[in-house]
């Protein structure tokens, strides 16, 4: 009896062994989930402020074939300004599929997935606001405010994704060409590209409803430059509006988003381009504690950086371009331009000098600029931008006030009969850096001159490729015999030469990248067939 | 321990063996069962999971380690049972007198295995020179036939080499006096002595490493109990300069049996380590890095010296103390002017230097874990026993890592570094089972019923600093600026229920079923529950009444099994949420998107039959033969969306949802044989031998997936093994003009011939589609269209990484008390993509490097008479034109694909025990002396070819295996 007690004890014991019901949920304390982020605004402002955390984050080397990529900053520098023929990438001949646009037609290079990567991952992340921001609880103030941050990142990302991957609007037959896929839910799914115009129609869209929700509620991003606000929202505007020829749009809201931001002086020029100032509208944000290290952009660009990754290679201006600017402009010596008489760099690749009196001297005036011990010196160098600390410590500009007035000049040049409007807006352009500046000029030379100094004012800052793009303009690299100063392997001709026509590569297209195509049943080219339309058997 | 297991059975591989002392290496037991989550089997220990390193136990501790291959064993281990059971058990006291044990051995590593066949100064200067020669011809359009041509690429050649490419002259001659007129080293010239001396980095670096161990033991038991402690210490210094690891280990176990029905027992196992890693001992992470001295000696061309010498004179030049200096590439020349100038002593891996950074930046871990498991048995009446189990393992593992701002990466703008990475690992396990034995007659029956739960926590931080402020002094406070400081938790459960019944008539008839009920935490609430189960039965056919008077087979034996095992190893730990990661911007929180839900994830299920047979024949001969079909079904699977739909990861450009698709089979045959070639009453010879034979295949793939994943130089694809070669196919040199021919892509490219025709092209009607090739970029010969750039070549299927055979060949030889055993590994089949032999086949554009001397058989001209048309126009048993401009001719294809086939001497041991006549005037149990090496010779395809660094073929730049000679002796008490 006793032993059958025993073992009943042991039996109802085992019964009772089995865990809790809870015991199997455990919950994430690395990440949140989807429905902590939508619970309250303030966590919506963490999501809003996470669309500039992708904007400036370091993205592995694994993934893209290549150490660097840092988001916008990366757009701004590999992909709107060394793809133009005003900025020049030294030595780095390694970087000549970039410099040269030579992956346009690959569709497996990571060159060519990256802005198509970086720009969806902003706009999935701003759907999920735009849908469920409404969902937060809090003040209907603040979930408009960050809902129509979310907006103005989304038309940023897709005015830049046609900049790249669609073609000029001139040649969209009205809009009719391949835009690109207009995801504006949290679908993950086959979808078809839309066509151009609806791209722009939706950007369009998103702006108004965004400057409309900012109308609506006294929320400010403070000096938080890093995020969005309706400023932000009208200078993009211009820059679509600009890119679709819809002069009136451009001017009207170009005047519009520099309200409230005065030009810098030729100090504040020369301080580096690090800290935003009283002209900067929007940037990228780093600091000591969000250092990107060897993925920022100043550890390629910054002049004083002592990354290697960046001292052999800092980047040089067109020397057809700075020979057009007055050498006394306060901006001129910036860059290490060759005195009358000076030689000792060498004419067989972008100019790199180790010795001689050129050297000798800018290796002394340009002390403070470079890092004394690694930068590489070249002819024509550019010591715009400085690193604060480290390798690459510094906030990157993304929009200027300066280029809000070049965008209004360039509108109303245009639209036509506004000649006298424009020489006021380029003469408040230059004088800050040259104070006797006066223009008399009118008609196309008048363009040309508005087109000259946003070239060299907004040298580096990625406008480049973009303008030279809707402008129309070939593609001319001038080697040292033929007067100019690329390297042999940037300037040549020839199908992975740097010079080519505005047909050329693709019609300056990158193409769709396998990653899209491979996944998506409803996209089946990566090169943009002719004559491509919405309802063509193979969209 | 490891080393014990590989190819002391059939069924194991093991891969990832490197020099660097106390690390671990990867096993897998009947291929590759998924292909998500890890391969390693499930180690168990004394009954219980075990979450640590294999190189937290001491060898000397563990009595016996058995390996279950197919599902029925392995499905009552459940999750993570599915890639197989490495079962240990420790040592416990086999008699009662209090007996001791103290071993200690002694021995020295050394490399074991050579590096490739590089060129030495003279060859290299030599290939520099075709480099220059060919690259001048090309660019400047000559032709390397007119006498005129030739002179103008000679002269440029002569006069820029130094200065472009090597940087400096090593030689006792003039720049413009080192070549003959064919591009050779003229007659006469040889190495300055000063440099001559300077230029061996190995040599300069590798030592030989030392390896001390001691090991004291105790066991004994009492009446009601037993007990046994160990103290094991263990020392090892690797063979390149930094590379070390040492372990204090101890071991207590106790066992109570105070009332026959009550037993208890605790075993405590605890161990304080410390490594000094060298870069380039593990992963392929750090594979390229400069401080990796297995890619630097490697690829640092052969003329650059270890220490500064004077460019001009090649005299040292000394520090303030008259010291050597190494040379990080440069040095400072104040001219003239009084301008500093800076003197180059080479390109390549400038502000590098592999055994400078060694020296000045230390990579250690610090590691303390302790392993505690405690039971209660209580036997109860009618033959029931219920037992209860628990286990606690923890973990502190520091790692350090200290860059010096004086010269490699982290010189370069963070004026130093200090890292730390800490890692908190707590794992328990609780187990409750009952079990029933019961006897009647001649049946016997066992009933097992049990409930598990298990919980697994990691916390971890890092911290870096930099900007050192002394040199040298390896701590937080030393340092100026943070700039890293993060953490996070990992939190994963399971709890499982579980069943077993064993039935056996007579031992004749075996029959086994179980039944398993797994839960885990990585699954929606819904379905994390998954059920899985075994069958088995065993004949032991030699007892029936027909075979009695047979004497040639003892033991026949005649087994089936079939089960299922759960697996969830392959998503993360919180796979099924939508999830944000939590960072900053601007000092504010920024969530963004990593995670996309998975609510309908559910568990991978291993499933496996198998059918055995296995006797003892004619007394001395023992053979086993076994059929096994592994798959792994619904198959965790990271499904691709399109880009379009917002990238989850900050790593790679790709949208992913975690799904259960696909399925993965491996299927052989395993044979273990061993005979008894000889014995009597002084020799015994025994030699046994093992063999597995392995298929995998990917038998089913997601939808989207279809036409394969590519993953670098391999596809996974329906039909294939997990790991396929997908490359270009290299069809040989071009002798017309020296370039390499790739089969042409005419499926995404297409040609225009001649007369209109569209060859090629992937849509017939549409073109448009399908760029056409233009003239130059394609060439046919022979009616077969060849590419030079591998942008238009096409990718085909070129064979798997993985081997197909593999097995071990033992011999043991006993002579009085005189012992020998010699085991030998094999393996056949499998092709390696051999990434370290194609990296020293290229010329790089931007610098001279090291190469290999196959590269000296590179084309030089046209051969006389060759045309167009002739026969032998593409020539596969030559390397293509040296000439840095071109990066095609080199490109990765199936020209570096090499056969992964290897013998190798795996160990030698010999040993002498010394007879009871000495023993025992000594007072001693027993004793012996023992010499053993291991990783003795190996034999591979290319000299050098790292053959098992990893299952998937690649190959990475690592500390190759070490030699190790150890001296033993073993005396017991």
């Amino acid at each position: 009896m006793k032993k059958s007690i025993i073992t009943l004890c042991i039996f109802g014991a085992f019964g009772l062994i089995s865990c809790s019901d809870d015991y199997l949920d455990v919950s994430p304390e690395k990440d949140v989930s989807t429905s902590m982020i939508f619970a309250n605004t303030q966590m919506l402002d963490g999501a809003s402020n996470g669309l500039s955390l992708i904007m400036s984050d370091s993205y592995s080397s694994g993934g893209f074939g290549r150490q660097g990529y840092n988001g916008e900053a990366t757009i701004t520098l590999w992909y709107g300004s060394y793809r133009s023929s005003d900025a020049q990438y030294s030595n780095a001949t390694s970087y000549v599929d970039i410099v040269n646009s030579n992956y346009n037609e690959v569709a497996t290079s990571g060159s060519t997935y990256f802005p198509w990567y970086y720009y969806y991952k902003l706009i999935s992340n701003a759907n999920s606001i735009i849908i469920h921001g409404n969902e937060a609880a809090g003040t209907q103030e603040e979930r408009n405010f960050y809902i129509a941050q979310a907006l103005v990142y989304r038309a940023h990302a897709y005015t830049q994704l046609v900049g790249l991957y669609s073609k000029r609007w001139v040649e969209s037959r009205n809009g009719e060409s391949r835009g690109v896929p207009l995801r504006l839910d949290d679908s993950t799914g086959d979808i078809a590209c839309a066509s151009l115009g609806e791209v722009y129609d939706q950007i369009y869209a998103d702006l108004d409803q965004a400057l409309d929700l900012f109308s609506q509620t006294s929320l400010t991003r403070g000096d938080k430059l890093w995020r969005t606000d309706a400023s932000i929202a009208h200078g993009i505007y211009s820059r679509a509006a600009l890119a679709k020829q819809d002069w009136a749009t451009a001017a009207t809201h170009a005047a519009e988003a520099r309200k409230g931001y005065n030009l810098m002086d030729a100090t504040e020029y020369w301080k580096g381009f690090n800290t935003a100032n009283s002209e900067w509208m929007w940037e990228t944000y780093t600091d000591a504690t969000e250092n990107l290290g060897v993925y920022g952009f100043f550890a390629y660009v910054g002049a004083n950086t002592g990354s290697s990754k960046g001292y052999k290679n800092i980047g040089s201006i067109d020397k057809g371009l700075i020979e057009q600017i007055p050498a006394d402009d306060a901006r001129y010596d910036l860059f290490m331009v060759p005195k009358e008489g000076e030689s000792g760099w060498s004419t067989s690749d972008s100019g790199r000098a180790t010795k001689g009196d050129f050297y000798t001297r800018v290796k002394k005036e340009y002390a403070d600029r470079i890092d004394s011990k690694n930068t590489y010196i070249y002819a024509y160098m550019c010591t715009k931008f400085q690193k604060i600390d480290d390798r690459s410590i510094g906030c990157t500009p993304l929009m200027r006030a300066a280029e809000m007035i070049y965008n209004e000049a360039e509108a109303l040049c245009m639209l036509g009969g506004n000649d006298a409007k424009v020489r006021s807006l380029i003469e408040e352009a230059v004088r800050p850096y040259q104070p006797n500046y006066t223009c008399s000029l009118s008609g196309d030379a008048l363009l040309t001159e508005v087109k000259l100094y946003k070239r060299f004012d907004l040298w580096g800052e990625g406008r480049h490729f973009f303008d030279q793009k809707r402008w129309n303009v070939d593609m001319v690299r001038k080697g040292w015999s033929e007067g100019g100063n690329w390297h042999p392997q940037f300037a040549g001709s020839g199908s992975t030469g740097g010079s080519f026509d505005k047909y050329g590569k693709n019609n300056w297209c990158i193409c769709i990248p396998n990653r899209e195509t491979d996944y998506n049943d409803l996209i089946n080219y990566n090169i943009e067939p002719e004559n491509w339309t919405k309802d063509s058997p193979r969209q | 321990m490891t080393s014990a297991l590989e190819g002391a059975s059939s069924g194991i591989s093991v891969t990832g063996a490197v020099g660097q002392p106390g690390s671990d290496v990867s096993i897998n037991i009947r291929g590759i069962g998924t292909v998500n989550g890890s391969n390693s089997p499930l180690i168990v220990l004394d009954g219980v999971p075990y979450d640590g390193n294999i190189s937290d136990i001491a060898p000397e501790d563990i009595e016996s380690i058995s390996v279950l291959k197919d599902a029925a064993s392995c499905a009552l281990y459940g999750n993570r049972a599915s890639n197989g059971v490495i079962l240990l058990t420790s040592k416990k006291s086999k008699v009662k007198k209090p007996t001791f044990t103290f071993k200690t051995s002694q021995g020295w590593y050394e490399r074991g295995q050579s590096d490739y066949e590089t060129v030495n100064p003279y060859q290299f200067m030599e290939i520099e020179y075709a480099n220059m020669f060919n690259n001048q011809i090309n660019i400047k359009g000559l032709d390397r036939t007119n006498p005129t041509d030739i002179a103008t690429a000679r002269d440029y050649t002569l006069k820029n080499l130094i200065e472009q490419r090597a940087v400096i002259n090593i030689f006792d001659a003039p720049e413009s006096s080192l070549f003959d007129e064919n591009g050779k080293m003229a007659a006469g010239v040889r190495i300055n002595p000063l440099f001559g001396e300077d230029l061996d980095w190995y040599d300069q670096s590798i030592k030989k490493g030392y390896r001390a161990e001691y090991n004291f033991s105790g066991a004994g038991a009492t009446e009601y109990s037993d007990y046994y402690f160990s103290l094991n210490y263990l020392n090892e210094n690797g063979y390149t300069r930094d590379a070390g690891f040492n372990r204090l280990n101890g071991r207590a176990a106790v066992n109570i049996n105070p009332r026959p029905w009550f037993k208890a027992g605790l075993q405590v196992n605890v161990s304080h380590q410390k490594t000094n890693n060298s870069a380039g001992d593990q992963t392929g992470d750090d594979s390229s890095s400069t401080t990796n001295p297995f890619y630097f000696y490697r690829v640092i061309a052969p003329i650059y010296p270890v220490h500064l010498h004077d460019v001009n004179t090649g005299e040292y030049i000394l520090d303030a103390d008259g010291n050597r200096q190494y040379d990080p590439g440069y040095y400072s020349h104040v001219d003239a002017d009084g301008i500093t100038q800076e003197i180059p002593t080479r390109y390549q891996l400038q502000a590098n230097h592999s055994i400078w950074e060694s020296e000045v930046n230390h990579d250690r871990t610090k590691r303390n874990t302790s392993n505690s498991t405690a039971y209660v048995d209580f036997i109860l009446p009618y033959g029931f026993t219920f037992t209860m189990k628990g286990n606690l393992s923890t973990r502190n593992q520091e790692y350090t890592s200290y860059g010096s701002a004086i010269i490699g990466g982290s010189a370069k703008g963070t004026d130093g570094k200090l890292a730390k990475y800490v890692y908190n690992y707590k794992t328990w396990t609780f187990q409750q089972q009952l079990t029933w034995n019961k006897t009647y007659g001649k049946n016997y029956i066992n009933v097992l019923l049990g409930h598990e739960n298990y919980s697994y926590g990691r916390d971890y931080t890092y911290g870096r600093k930099q900007g050192v402020s002394v040199e040298g002094l390896e701590a937080l406070v030393n340092f100026s600026t943070i700039s890293s400081l993060t953490g996070y938790k990992d939190r994963y459960r399971t709890e499982s229920f579980l069943g077993r019944v064993q039935y056996s008539f007579n031992d004749r008839y075996n029959l086994e079923g179980s039944f398993r009920r797994d839960g885990s935490s990585r699954f929606a609430k819904d379905i994390r529950w998954g059920n899985f189960g075994s069958v088995g039965a065993n004949w032991l056919f030699t007892a029936e009444d027909f075979m009695k008077n047979q004497t040639w087979i003892t033991n026949g034996k005649l087994r089936a099994n079939w089960g299922q095992v759960g697996n969830d190893a392959g998503c993360d730990y919180y796979a099924y949420y939508a999830l944000y990661d939590a960072d900053t911007k601007g000092g504010n929180p920024a969530y963004v998107i990593n995670q996309l839900a998975a609510t309908d994830l559910k568990w991978e299920t291993g499933e496996s039959w198998g059918i055995g047979l296995e006797g003892r024949l004619f007394n001395r001969w023992n053979l086993s033969l076994e059929y096994y079909d592994k798959r792994n079904k619904d198959l965790i699977f990271d499904v691709y969306n399109p880009l379009s739909g917002g990238a989850t990861s900050t790593s790679r450009p790709e949208s992913t949802i975690t799904k259960n698709l696909g399925t993965l089979s491996n299927r052989g045959i395993e044979i273990n044989t061993d005979v008894d070639v000889f014995t009597n009453r002084d020799w015994t010879i025994n030699l046994a031998a093992n063999l597995t034979t392995l298929t995998n295949k990917i038998i089913k793939l997601p939808e989207q997936n279809k036409d394969g994943i590519l993953s670098g130089s391999q596809k996974i694809v329906e039909g294939k093994s997990r790991y396929e070669w997908f490359t270009y196919h290299w069809a040989g040199v071009d002798m017309m003009d020296g370039m390499s021919l790739y089969d042409a892509n005419l499926d995404d490219y297409h040609i225009v011939a001649d007369n209109g025709d569209i060859i090629g092209g992937k849509y017939e009607n549409d073109i448009l589609v399908s760029e056409a090739m233009k003239q130059g970029e394609y060439k046919c010969i022979d009616g077969k269209y060849y590419v030079n750039t591998t942008t238009y070549a096409k990718r085909d299927f070129r064979g798997q990484a993985l081997p197909k055979v593999y097995g071990s060949v033992t011999g043991n030889f006993a002579w009085k008390n005189f012992h020998l055993s010699l085991m030998m590994t094999y393996s056949l089949g499998g092709k390696i993509m051999d990434s370290g032999y194609s990296s020293l086949m290229s010329v790089s554009a931007n610098y001279a490097r090291n190469y290999h001397v196959d590269l000296l058989n590179s084309w030089n001209g046209t051969p006389e008479g060759m045309t167009e048309t002739s026969p032998n126009r593409i020539n596969s048993s030559i390397n293509p034109i040296i000439d840095q401009a071109n990066q095609y001719n080199n490109a990765t294809s199936d020209r570096f694909l090499i056969s992964r086939n290897y013998v190798a001497l795996k160990n030698i041991n010999f040993s002498y025990h010394l007879p009871k006549t000495v023993l025992r005037p000594l007072s001693l149990n027993s004793a012996y002396l023992s010499f053993s090496a291991e990783n003795v010779w190996t034999n591979t395809k290319r000299k050098g070819l790292p053959v098992s660094q990893y299952m998937s073929g690649y190959v990475y730049n690592m500390m190759p295996i070490a030699r190790v000679y150890t001296f033993a002796l073993n005396v017991s008490f």
